[in-house]
């Protein structure tokens, strides 16, 4: 029974580790795009992870990073602007790209629910490229 | 991903978790409190914009 139990264990953390490894690393200046490349076949791999009701390896981790970044990058543009580090104009183009980057991610996770995984790593492409734009912004006024 | 990625990413993730705990709820839904914690960071960002604006 213990082998048993063992043997479980071991396939579960090779499963995780091979949906880890699907996903390419990349540079943070890199667009998230290139991570998705290749993704539409990670569906339905019956694994769920523990707390949340996306499968792993699913469209939605893989798009996770950019809306994590999105939200860094606005926060770390207001923190910016209240320590004078960025202007104000730079600050409503950082408003601007990052919002563009969102309604693109969000229209991503709506054409991939739709099955639609072309348009929806088109749209994930636009919504990390905006997001580099808004990094660049922000960076270049550091 | 990178490593910094991976940070902040886990740090959504601990706080959306947070959240749902103290709502009684046992799971999350990603991409909702994903979209959430950049709701946060949006109306962050639109004030630090409107008090720059104001001066």
């Amino acid at each position: 029974m213990q082998r048993f139990i063992v043997c479980i264990a071991f396939l579960a953390a090779m499963v995780f580790l091979a949906g880890c490894a699907s996903v390419a690393p990349a540079p943070s200046t890199e667009p998230v795009t290139h991570q998705l490349q290749g993704s539409t076949d990670a569906e339905g791999t019956g694994i769920f992870a523990v707390g949340t009701l996306a499968p792993l390896g699913s469209f939605e981790w893989k798009i996770a990073p950019s809306y994590t970044r999105l939200a860094t990058v606005r926060h770390n543009a207001a923190r910016a602007l209240k320590q004078h580090r960025l202007t104000f104009a730079d600050a409503v183009d950082v408003l601007d790209a990052t919002d563009r980057a969102r309604a693109a991610l969000d229209a991503a996770v709506v054409a991939d629910s739709k099955k639609d995984s072309k348009g929806a790593e088109r749209e994930a492409a636009a919504g990390a490229a905006a997001i580099v734009e808004a990094e660049s912004i922000l960076n270049g006024a550091n | 991903m990178t490593t910094q990625q991976a940070r902040e990413m886990a740090a959504a993730l601990i706080r959306a978790a947070e959240q749902a705990e103290a709502n009684g709820q046992a799971e999350i839904n990603l991409i909702s409190s994903l979209q959430a914690a950049d709701d946060v960071a949006r109306a962050e960002l639109l004030s630090a914009i409107s008090e720059a604006a104001g001066k």
